[in-house]
């Protein structure tokens, strides 16, 4: 069912037993999960189904650490959220991602990657990927021609990536899932409405209700058992720092640490891979599924490195684009996604005219790299509020010397394995050359994954959900989504989002029925 | 014998210990390199390498350290990377030995 906010009398009451903020992947995902149950669900959107300058434009803020993409265009604010711009890579976290690693501060998970498994079995069907099989030995038997490079698998292993159908180009999840959530009956999803404060009880140990309003100048009130905030990393912390009427710091903030941690994947072109002799393969081509070089646990831990992969394209076609994070600059999210395209069909077409001799056998590496959990990457709330009268976010994103220094030291493992294997020789990209050298290149592009704000731990005193993302301290409020992640894993965040979200579902759903 | 005679006697040897060194060619081509860089490429890196290690950037020195792998230089070039026996010249991950067969193709230069 679908209801335009803007439409309702002033302060409408609405009623139900859960409410979700947010539909995006996380919304969504959870959404889905409760169609036909014998609850009622509110789904409450932002935005409505198409694009809308003004909602948009609700995003706006600061950027005030190392450079990133305007707040008002890094994610989309209607109904789909941001996998209206999404490519659709999705790969899960290996299981070092969940473990306490010594050498990676503030590292370790409540949960292991077993307790995901059957949650991301349970996301590929929602992303519409394909069987829950990540293992290049599974592809090779659907797939013809994957054949990889001949490296030391105690050392590189080749981890796999399939690439949802339901990405921005053809529409995202909006596409997907619209019909089939306003159909359902039970499902009551509120377009303009966003939320804009939070009331909790007196000794604010639970949430009572959530107030919504839009540019028609109306503000309705929404009473539900249980509320799950899933607008995304930023926009959770946003509203949690926000409501702080009644907790003076923020509501579940009374250790200071929403908006604290703050993640992005590091996507950088770091380092140029040319084989000596032609490699027939097809498994770096970019298509249904999708593959980078692995660095094993075990040489992980040796290095006292995080976890990150290296991706190859063509070479000829690297070093024709630009760095994102130079051309996804306008604030209009469409502007930015086009100059990106524009650039990205350029370099096409210039690499194909250069890409003769040994340059048609080199691939330039793009490394993704977990970000180190870093307590002053943050958001926080800026002076500035916007036109519903929320104070905007402001974006401190700060990176630390490990995150250099391993990016640096996986590009040359790589290196080094090639040589030892015979078939290449890989160069490391200007930036990446001097150890001692801790300054970040113009280059230093993110995947556009916000995670961590609202960070898992079993202490409250570490974390501001728990290990089933409920709020510490407030029984029926929860986080869906990557402000959850402890560490960020290398892999773009979207199936493990997913995934963990419909974890929290479960979770709810077992506690809906006991109330 | 006289003083002039010594000297004399000494002149020969001096100027042979500075002509350049006899080697086999093939010492100054790095097998693996080739394959993805012209000669001009080679040469560049050789220089760069010459600088980064100034110990090694007479021919004689390359030439010392070169030959006594003369045999199975490209086994030796793999042998580098097991050991990490490696260099980073220009940006590249190149094995020692390699490296030094470029800095001896760029003494093959006039000028160099
Ligand atoms: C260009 C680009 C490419 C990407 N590619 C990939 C990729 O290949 N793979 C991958 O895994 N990820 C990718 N991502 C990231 C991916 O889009 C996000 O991880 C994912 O969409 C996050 O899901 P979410 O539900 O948490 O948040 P979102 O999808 O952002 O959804 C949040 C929703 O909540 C709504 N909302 C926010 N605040 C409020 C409020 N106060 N009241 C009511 N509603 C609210 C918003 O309008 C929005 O619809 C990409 C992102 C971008 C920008």
């Amino acid at each position: 069912m679908h209801i335009d906010a803007r439409n309702l009398p002033n302060q409408s009451i609405l009623e139900g037993d859960l409410c979700i903020v947010g539909a995006g992947a996380a919304g969504i995902s959870m959404a889905l999960d409760w169609i036909n149950a014998p609850y009622k669900v509110i789904l409450l959107e932002s935005g409505g189904f198409e694009y809308d300058d003004k909602v948009q434009d609700l995003y706006k803020g600061e950027n005030t650490g190392q450079k990133y993409y305007p707040m008002r265009s890094n994610r989309m604010s209607y109904f789909g959220g941001t996998t209206n711009h999404w490519a659709g890579m999705c790969s899960p976290f290996d299981n070092i991602d969940f473990v306490k690693r010594d050498w990676v501060p503030n590292s370790g998970w409540p949960i292991t990657r077993k307790d995901l498994d059957p949650f991301y079995a349970r996301a590929c069907e929602k992303l519409k990927l394909g069987p829950y099989e990540f293992g290049l030995d599974y592809w090779q038997k659907q797939v013809p021609n994957l054949n990889p490079w001949p490296l030391d698998e105690k050392v590189i292993w080749h981890k796999m990536w399939q690439n949802s159908p339901v990405n921005g180009w053809s529409g995202g999840l909006s596409k997907a899932y619209k019909d089939t959530i306003i159909k359902a009956k039970n499902i009551h999803l509120y377009t303009y409405a966003t939320v804009v404060d939070i009331d909790a009880s007196e000794n604010v140990s639970a949430i009572t209700g959530l107030t919504i309003r839009n540019h028609t100048g109306k503000s309705h009130t929404v009473k539900a058992k249980h509320f799950i905030l899933a607008g995304g990393a930023i926009q959770n912390a946003r509203m949690l720092l926000a409501a702080n009427r009644q907790a003076a710091k923020g509501l579940g903030n009374d250790h200071d640490l929403v908006g604290r941690y703050f993640m992005e994947h590091l996507e950088i072109n770091t380092a140029e891979l040319w084989l000596l002799k032609p490699f027939p393969t097809d498994l770096f081509n970019w298509g249904k599924i999708w593959c980078e070089l692995a660095i094993t646990a075990e040489v992980q831990a040796e290095n006292k490195i995080l976890n990150g992969t290296a991706g190859p394209n063509p070479l000829s076609w690297t070093k024709n684009t630009k760095p994102r994070m130079e051309i996804y600059q306008n604030e209009d999210p469409k502007k930015s996604w086009d100059n990106m395209m524009r650039n990205w069909d350029l370099a096409d077409s210039l690499g194909k005219l250069e890409n003769t001799g040994s340059i048609a056998r080199a691939y330039g590496f793009q490394t993704r790299l977990e970000q180190a959990p870093n307590p002053n990457s943050r958001v926080l709330l800026s002076t500035e509020v916007d036109e519903l009268g929320v104070p905007r976010a402001n974006l401190h994103w700060k990176l630390t010397d490990l995150d250099k220094r391993s990016i640096r030291r996986i590009n040359e493992i790589i290196g080094e394995e090639v040589g030892k294997a015979g078939f290449g020789r890989v160069r490391l990209s200007e930036q990446f050359r001097d150890k001692d050298d801790m300054s970040w290149p113009a280059g230093t592009n993110g995947g556009w994954h916000h995670m961590g704000t609202t960070r898992m731990s079993d202490d409250p005193k570490q974390g501001v959900v728990d290990a089933n993302c409920q709020v510490h301290g407030i029984q029926n409020l929860y986080v869906a989504g990557a402000a959850c992640y402890a560490t960020s894993g290398a892999p773009n965040p979207t199936l493990t989002l997913v995934a963990l979200s419909l974890r929290l579902s479960d979770h709810v759903k077992q506690r809906i029925i006991i109330v | 014998m006289t003083s002039l005679g010594t000297v004399a006697a000494v002149i020969p040897s001096a100027c042979s210990y500075f002509e350049k060194a006899a080697y086999d060619k093939a010492l100054a081509q790095p097998a693996a390199l080739s394959l993805i860089w012209d000669q001009e490429a080679i040469i560049n890196i050789g220089k760069k390498y010459r600088e980064l290690v100034p110990d090694e950037a007479s021919q004689r020195a390359l030439v010392r350290l070169l030959k006594e792998h003369a045999a199975g230089i490209e086994q030796k070039v793999t042998e580098d990377f097991h050991s990490g026996n490696r260099v980073l010249v220009d940006g590249w991950i190149l094995s020692a030995t390699e490296a030094r067969q470029c800095a001896l193709a760029s003494l093959e230069q006039p000028n160099s």
